[in-house]
């Protein structure tokens, strides 16, 4: 874990016991709304189970979440004039929202959350931004147009959004993220993932982690991808007019299955070259590399493929 | 279109009339699926009846709007064919959309007031229910095209369409305890009215 | 049980929906009440009634003509050419899937190369694809998934027209610029089958665009339904 992180964990835990000693007991249910106040704050806190689930809407604004090691939930908010934060639920679940005075022009609302590190998280928004750090449990992240920021290995990643980007730093063992125009930005590692944008750009960098299963597809976004690809795993790419580059270390082996009805496919694993399409266009490579391996398929209409070794 | 061979190759020569009509239906209903409109059309001659008098009794009577609801379930069915797997009987998968049809179509009608029929006003229903001459039959439709709307509802999908209770609920999105209330409410009503 | 309790089950009771306790009470309470007697026959009478009803009721001849118009013209503005406005947020009546129309070109030669072709691949073996096994790999059987995919287009743009409101107008921008881009990717790979029918590939990669498309208005649908 990152030196930052131990010490945000740190001193959130030291306020929130401190807090728990001020307060006294712990309600089971939590229902308050909170008055007509200007850019107003407000902090609720109630005890949560490790492997709670946890659903919160936010329209606006932004979303920051840190998972830890506490049955505790913690939230701290600041709402715009007029709006109001309501909580709800008990020990194995909890569920927020925050209401907009005027539902039309809704204020942003800040809210950052301390939850138990195994929730099962369930966000989502329009246009606010999420950022999550260490939650190890479930995520599911939902937004039209805000960015999707996540930190850590949740066992389970499922992040959407329309206009949104999405960035993921770590190596959860299933992801699926999807943007239409936003971008995805994927550093780590994953046994079974699936990226798809239509217009975003794609990036992925495994770093030394290995994948196993992957699916990335895109219209017009260019891919990058980078990373050790397990022997027995299926990789497919597809992209109608983007690029796809893909890069594998030194000596990695794996199959290569490329099509392209009207792109250009270059090879610079091997001496191998492709032979060229139908129709006096577009290419197509079958190759086996390095003794072979993962099985790699890449479809592209006229979108130019590159493979070759990481640097 | 080759897709109705793959059916019909399927069944041997010693085939019972049920098996042979069922193999009829579902290719039918694939051509349709398709993009067939011929076939389409079959499907909605077989169920255009049942569909109509649902519609009309649901209206409360008035055929103008039934005749509309109907049209909209029809083009409804149409695009949404592809969603309908076989797992219930084709009239019933139209039956809940005739229902859902009519309460999205209630929802976002800001035009319309929701009709009561008059007792005595019987012109709307000149050609509705084109069934014998039976007054004791007419004055069952009136008498239930003027019961308000939320018992003409429960009334229609339970005692005319034969639903449980749960499942009107759940198409309605209200209660059981509502249903059975609104049931109550439109049995004692046509009560009052038919045997005055 | 009192009279006036029995008198709140006797519609349960006449429908045959109480529970075998409660029977035999409300049984005994009706033979010796007078007014619940009358009132179960009563019921009985409109139940009788309501089953004697027509199940069926001619509609007027000029419906199923409207419905077929209606019909034909959902299939004739999909299969026109519409590059301006992907997606049209005004809800008519029977509102059409013109706006998310599939783009496709046919010249005369090739609808005549595609019909050839669709009945020769009839019979060729269906190759696999281990990451996309429920993809076509015929023309016929890609033929019933455009269709599907079409009608599903159609009712998903109805979905998002009513939704138009509830979206930033950045967004909505955003959105029918994502939906354009596949629109003109759908194009481009249409073109090419009308010219090479056989390439199982090529209908691989169409199915997957389409699917791309649906989910993109699926999950704006979904999005925009909770806000």
């Amino acid at each position: 874990m990152a030196p930052d992180v131990v010490g945000r964990i740190q001193r959130a835990g030291t306020r929130a016991a401190l807090s728990r000693a001020l307060t006294g007991g712990l309600a089971a249910i939590l229902l308050l709304a909170s008055p007509l106040v200007a850019q107003k704050k407000v902090e609720r806190r109630q005890p949560l189970g490790m492997e709670a689930a946890l659903r919160i809407h936010n329209m606006v604004g932004s979303v920051i979440v840190h998972g830890w090691n506490k049955d505790t939930l913690l939230v701290r908010g600041t709402l715009g004039a007029g709006d109001s934060f309501n909580m709800g639920g008990g020990y194995t679940g909890a569920k927020m929202f925050v209401e907009s005075a005027n539902e039309r022009d809704p204020k942003p609302t800040r809210l950052e959350l301390w939850v138990p590190a195994r929730v099962r998280l369930w966000i989502k928004t329009a246009t606010a931004s999420i950022e999550v750090t260490d939650v190890a449990g479930g995520l599911d992240l939902y937004v039209v147009s805000g960015t999707i920021d996540v930190t850590g290995s949740p066992r389970e990643l499922n992040a959407e959004a329309i206009d949104g980007d999405i960035h993921i730093t770590g190596s959860p063992p299933w992801v699926r993220a999807k943007s239409a125009s936003g971008a995805i930005t994927f550093q780590g590692a994953s046994q079974d993932a699936a990226l798809s944008t239509v217009s975003g750009p794609i990036r992925v960098d495994g770093g030394n982690g290995v994948f196993e299963r992957t699916k990335i597809e895109t219209v017009t976004g260019n891919v990058t991808f980078t990373g050790r690809l397990d022997r027995s795993g299926a990789f497919d790419f597809d992209s109608h007019g983007g690029t796809i580059d893909i890069a594998i270390p030194e000596k990695m082996g794996a199959n290569f299955s490329v099509v392209t009805i009207a792109g250009s496919i270059t090879n610079k694993l091997s001496k191998k070259t492709p032979t060229p399409g139908r129709f006096g266009r577009g290419a197509e490579l079958v190759s086996e590399e390095s003794g072979g391996g993962a099985k790699v398929s890449v479809r592209t209409f006229k979108g130019p493929v590159t493979l070759r070794r990481t640097k | 279109m080759k897709t109705s061979a793959v059916v019909s190759d399927s069944i041997g020569p010693n085939l019972s009339t049920m098996g042979e009509e069922k193999a009829a239906a579902l290719d039918c209903i694939q051509r349709a699926q398709a993009g067939d409109v011929d076939a389409f059309e079959l499907l909605y001659r077989e169920h255009a009846g049942r569909i109509y008098a649902l519609c009309l009794r649901l209206k409360g009577g008035d055929s103008t709007d039934a005749t509309e609801l109907m049209q909209d379930v029809f083009i409804r069915a149409w695009r949404r064919l592809s969603t309908f797997r076989g797992e219930s009987a084709f009239s019933s998968w139209l039956h809940r959309l005739t229902v859902n049809t009519m309460l999205e179509n209630a929802r976002g009608d800001q035009r319309r007031i929701a009709r009561v029929l008059p007792m005595d006003d019987t012109s709307r229903l000149a050609g509705a229910a084109r069934s014998s001459g039976i007054d004791l039959k007419m004055d069952m439709e009136d008498a239930i095209a003027s019961l308000p709307k939320g018992a003409r509802l429960a009334f229609v999908l339970h005692d005319v369409e034969g639903y449980q209770h749960q499942e009107i609920a759940e198409q309605l999105s209200v209660s059981v305890g509502t249903v059975k209330a609104q049931l109550h409410r439109a049995r004692r009503l046509l009560r009052e009215r038919l045997e005055r | 049980m009192t009279h006036e309790v029995i008198r709140h089950l006797l519609d349960d009771y006449v429908t045959g929906e109480l529970t075998e306790d409660a029977r035999a009470p409300v049984a005994d309470h009706i033979a010796a009440c007078a007014i619940c007697a009358a009132e179960v026959e009563s019921l009985n009478r409109i139940i009788a009634r309501a089953a004697e009803l027509p199940k069926s009721i001619d509609p007027p001849a000029e419906a199923w003509a409207n419905i077929r118009a209606a019909v034909e013209r959902d299939k004739e503005a999909i299969a026109r050419q519409d590059t301006g406005a992907t997606l049209r947020f005004r809800r008519g009546p029977y509102a059409l899937a013109a706006a998310a129309a599939l783009l496709v070109v046919l010249s005369s030669a090739g609808t005549a190369v595609y019909m050839n072709a669709r009945s020769a691949d009839a019979g060729t073996p269906i190759a696999s694809n281990p990451a996309n096994a429920a993809t076509p790999a015929s023309l016929a059987a890609f033929t019933v998934e455009e269709n599907t995919y079409l009608r599903n287009v159609a009712v998903l743009q109805d979905l998002l027209d009513q939704q138009e409101s509830l979206l930033a107008p950045e967004t909505v921008a955003q959105l029918k610029a994502s939906l354009r881009t596949i629109d003109e990717a759908i194009l481009e790979a249409r073109t090419a089958l009308a010219r090479d029918p056989a390439n199982k590939m090529l209908i691989e990669m169409l199915s997957g665009t389409y699917r791309q498309k649906m989910d993109l208005m699926r999950r704006t649908a979904e999005l925009t339904r909770g806000t």
